[in-house]
């Protein structure tokens, strides 16, 4: 069992100017996150089964003398199972008492927001498929059989009706034009999107309230010059932006945690989000001293510990591109 | 072998295979976009009588053209894991130190921000591109599969008990009962 090694802390006469070193300075990107995935979704069983019905059929003209058009629509589900998320951290009472810091408690309390901060590693984790022991044993498909970014269906259709679907091959982040010319035809893919009918699955007022870019923070300079720069310091000049001329509204997060060149484009207003976290059990704290533990009277040893049950799953992800490069 | 062909004889006919492409469930990732071309660890799809089947990979149809864009991406793309150092029981009451693998990222060779480290693995090592059997190494997707059989199989009986599809204990024993008679029924 592992437990808090504090003996750099009970040196006697220590001061505790920077005691704060590795303070939690990471709070999670609630804002950014609550626009690309849905938080919080009620569960009350050991998994949850989310049915939802294909689109509903187009009306036909109806020939004098022959029967009504006629048509029906399917459904479909997926299964998205919960699983325990937790933490402990054990320290010997003694080492509370002479810790000079005076901070040993206080630090083990910022473990409770680490967890807080687990919606966005799983967001990120189902984002790039990664292999995490810590987070998601298998990165889910979406419920049309393929990754969360495909150019086709399970069945091996083109994905929501356009070729590509929603994995787009990117003109690299070299320059500044490519990422604009990948982001336009990004939206031109989100309007092209059909529904289950070939109908248009998005009204274009519903693409411009707004977009989320997620990329590597490596290649923020020239992100932020694709779509933020509209004046020359050096030549006191403005320059034009094609996005910003187009009065796009696009908020940008740059994050380490995508480590090469492929960024993805999501619609802010879509009404389902393409993640989402269903709660099972809140996260719940526990405290374990002398007063209401056998162990802590046993060993002295001390304990908090935080656990929860969360499922995390990915939904139908027609408002989510990815620009591969 | 499909392709399509235009009237006019200025195009030139795109041919293109089947693969069954993916990425090992060992690997670094449970998918990764190469060229533009999605690499699962699996795909499901939904047949027409209602069953879902899972595969192994993905079946992809590939021009010629589209396995250099996905030859040029897998050769650039690089493995680094990051490990954690466990204390696992010898078996003689000690401890020993084991080197676990717990994440993975993947990084773009053509980066400028890219520094080759010792432990960097090719992402090649983990993709495969092959054939595909008329088949695809299709298997029923037990969980789903068995649930929309069930409900099928509910919704062609009478009993009344049923009324309520969520109930999957009832279902259960029901599947239980209607296997009993069957076998009681050959026998």
């Amino acid at each position: 069992m592992a437990q808090v090694n504090a003996v750099e802390a009970l040196i006697r006469g220590a001061r505790s100017e920077f005691v704060d070193t590795y303070a939690n300075m990471i709070k999670g990107s609630d804002e950014k996150l609550k626009k690309v995935m849905d938080l919080g979704l009620p569960s009350d069983k050991a998994s949850e089964i989310y049915p939802y019905f294909e689109s509903s059929p187009n009306a036909k003209r109806w020939p004098r003398g022959e029967p009504i058009p006629t048509a029906g629509f399917t459904s479909k589900s997926f299964l998205v199972p919960n699983y325990d998320w937790a933490i402990a951290i054990d320290w010997h009472e003694n080492d509370e008492q002479d810790d000079q810091t005076r901070s040993l408690v206080t630090r083990a309390r910022d473990a409770a927001t680490k967890l807080a901060l687990l919606p966005e590693r799983i967001f990120f984790q189902l984002l790039t498929a990664g292999t995490d022991g810590d987070l998601l044993p298998t990165v889910p498909n979406a419920p049309d059989g393929s990754a969360f970014f495909a150019t086709t269906s399970g069945s091996g259709a083109n994905r929501f009706g356009v070729a590509n679907g929603n994995l787009l091959t990117g003109s690299g982040v070299a320059t500044t034009a490519a990422i604009q010319t990948d982001f336009w035809a990004a939206i031109a893919q989100f309007v092209r999107f059909l529904d289950t009918d070939s109908q248009p699955l998005w009204p274009a007022e519903l693409i411009s309230r707004g977009v989320t870019i997620i990329y590597g923070a490596a290649n923020n300079q020239v992100f932020a010059q694709a779509f933020q720069q509209n004046f020359v310091q050096a030549t006191n000049a403005a320059t034009s932006n094609v996005v910003l001329d187009a009065d796009m509204k696009v908020t940008l997060w740059q994050t380490p945690r995508i480590t090469d060149n492929d960024w993805f484009v999501f619609l802010n207003a879509a009404p389902t989000k393409a993640c989402f976290q269903q709660v099972r059990q809140p996260v719940r704290d526990n405290m374990e001293d002398m007063l209401n533990s056998d162990n802590s009277r046993r060993t002295k040893n001390k304990r908090l510990q935080w656990d929860a049950r969360f499922g995390f799953g990915v939904a139908l992800p027609f408002q989510a591109i990815k620009i591969n490069n | 072998m499909s392709s399509a062909v235009s009237s006019n004889p200025e195009f030139v006919a795109v041919k293109k295979k089947r693969y069954l492409c993916g990425i090992n469930a060992a690997g670094p990732a449970h998918n990764v976009s190469l060229g533009g071309f999605s690499f699962p660890v699996t795909s499901s799809e939904t047949r027409a009588d209602g069953a879902e089947i899972q595969r192994t990979g993905n079946v992809l149809e590939l021009s010629v053209e589209d396995l250099k864009k996905i030859q040029i991406s897998v050769e650039n793309r690089i493995v680094r894991w990051t490990n954690k150092v466990e204390q696992t029981p010898d078996g003689r009451g000690g401890l020993v130190p084991v080197i676990k693998r717990i994440r993975a990222s993947i990084y773009d060779k053509r980066s400028s921000w890219y520094r080759p480290e010792e432990t960097d693995e090719p992402l090649a090592d983990y993709i495969y591109i092959e054939d595909a059997p008329e088949e695809a190494k299709a298997v029923p997707n037990s969980l789903k599969t068995r649930l929309a059989q069930e409900i099928e199989a509910a919704s062609k009986t009478e009993i009344a008990m049923l009324s309520d599809p969520k109930d999957a204990k009832i279902r259960e024993e029901h599947g239980r009962a209607k296997k009993l008679g069957q076998k009681l029924g050959e026998e």
